[in-house]
């Protein structure tokens, strides 16, 4: 078995693998799980380490930033004016009650003060509990980046988006600053559309697929048809990042087009992506069926 | 009242800024030589990293520093208990562990009262010390990252280049920066 760390066969000369050899184009979840604790983590770098070159997407960055690491700042920011990880829960419930509020995001928050609690020692009063919340949770947003860019060879940029460019940083006052800029067709910040243009015939491929699909297509997969509908008469209609977030899973799948197998964990939607485009779906998490690697 | 609050305000904004004004000298380091894509062709990771750790710490340009006072005490307890773990001896192992795992727990209370910088190294072997009681396995690489970082906390004075080097060599050990989320379903942190 191959080392993570181990350069990549068809590298040295400093060109981009392609065809049909050892190599990988990982999606943003399967990129997270590599980040949390050995025993989810080793599952998947285990799988991963067979392949002689990993690839990710900067869109898939951006989710990352989008979801998780916005809902860690979050986080932090809640716990700075709290007394107690007590005080984190009611504030995230009562902030959650919205019908306009995510659900995941609720979700993830619950999630992660939960699991830190189940990790607790217990021995610590409730201010020093909170600090060490806090601290941990400065130390995930701001190392996260580094663990992401060490677990592939390359990251394909062809959105070339402008929001996963931004890292988690903390300031002398303690304070988390992370900014995610606004995208709309007036203030375009990334190359989106030039990239649909570039590839609209697979974009239509997708979109076929998902057509054909019918009821059988995930909710998700529905609305990025919708989305794909529009940006085929107009392409900046994607310059808009509540937008482009409907067809994440496609740009990341578009964007590793040179390789010949996508490594992701949600079967439901990239299952039929592969398919449509022609390539293997590997994920370590789950049990392989017939005709999968 | 749907999305009209202050809380829900900021719970859609995407921006988490107090004080732009106080921006840190140094941002945070992504990642090291040899790791980005823009260097694609540099593979020797571990020289690599090795340089960049040893180039952070030595330059002291663009980084600011912060006292400290972790308990001289309980440092070095936790140096000699991480000297002396035996892997091999899975008995001990696991009382050994949650040893090291106690005094860093401790050193919590006069962290409160230290720089940034000295909490997020402490950060930073805590969350080693917790991937280690989940594995039950600590290699001689894994002590030698955790022995570094206990090393550091006992300067006076850090930086941001030792955070970034301390969380270097653990990322590299397998200590992935966010164990706080381990139980975490991935399929809800891509959805919105």
């Amino acid at each position: 078995m191959q080392s993570m760390n181990e350069p990549p066969l068809d590298c040295a000369e400093g060109r981009l693998p392609s065809g049909d050899g050892p190599y990988i184009h990982v999606d943003t979840t399967l990129q997270i799980e590599q980040l949390k604790t050995p025993l989810r983590a080793e599952v998947v770098k285990r799988a991963l380490a067979e392949y002689k070159f990993r690839s990710t997407s900067t869109y898939a960055r951006f989710e990352f930033n989008r979801t998780l690491l916005r809902d860690l700042a979050y986080l932090y920011v809640r716990a700075q004016k709290a007394r107690g990880l007590g005080d984190i829960l009611g504030e995230i419930n009562k902030a959650f009650t919205s019908r306009m509020a995510s659900r995941n995001r609720l979700a993830r928050c619950l999630e992660v003060i939960q699991h830190f609690l189940d990790i607790r020692p217990g021995n610590l009063t409730p201010d020093l509990e909170l600090l060490r919340f806090r601290e941990f949770l400065v130390y995930g947003m701001t190392q996260a980046h580094v663990a992401w860019g060490r677990s592939v060879h390359h990251e394909f940029n062809g959105t070339q988006c402008a929001r996963a460019e931004e890292r988690p940083m903390r300031a002398a006052n303690d304070n988390i600053i992370f900014s995610l800029p606004r995208c709309r067709p007036s203030k375009i910040n990334c190359q989106i559309h030039h990239f649909y243009s570039s590839n609209s015939g697979r974009f239509k491929t997708l979109g076929d697929k998902i057509k054909a699909l019918g009821d059988g297509a995930s909710a998700q997969m529905k609305r990025a048809a919708e989305v794909l509908n529009s940006a085929a008469e107009n392409p900046k209609q994607l310059c808009d990042d509540r937008i482009c977030a409907k067809i994440g899973d496609l740009l990341i799948a578009v964007d590793g087009l040179d390789l010949p197998r996508y490594g992701a964990n949600n079967d439901e939607d990239w299952r039929p992506i592969s398919e449509a485009l022609g390539k293997l779906l590997v994920n370590p998490l789950r049990v392989p069926r017939r005709g999968e690697e | 009242m749907i999305g009209t609050t202050g809380e829900q305000k900021r719970l859609n904004a995407d921006t988490f800024v107090s004080d732009l004004s106080l921006q840190p000298a140094q941002n945070a380091t992504d990642s090291a030589p040899g790791y980005t894509q823009s260097s694609f062709g540099t593979f020797d990771r571990t020289a690599a990293t090795r340089a960049s750790r040893e180039s952070t710490r030595r330059d002291p340009s663009d980084v600011r520093s912060g006292p400290g006072a972790i308990d001289p005490i309980l440092l070095n307890r936790a140096l000699e208990t991480i000297e002396s773990i035996d892997s091999n001896d899975k008995q001990t192992f696991s009382v050994q562990v949650a040893s090291l795992g106690g005094m860093v727990c401790e050193m919590w209370r006069t962290a409160k009262s230290s720089s940034q910088y000295h909490r997020q190294v402490l950060a930073a072997v805590d969350n080693a010390i917790i991937c280690t009681l989940l594995t039950e396995t600590l290699t001689s690489r894994q002590i030698s990252a955790i022995r570094e970082a206990l090393v550091d906390l006992k300067s006076p004075i850090l930086t941001q280049a030792n955070v970034d080097s301390i969380a270097s060599h653990m990322i590299d050990e397998n200590y992935g920066p966010l164990a706080m989320i381990s139980e975490l379903e991935t399929g809800h942190a891509i959805d919105e």
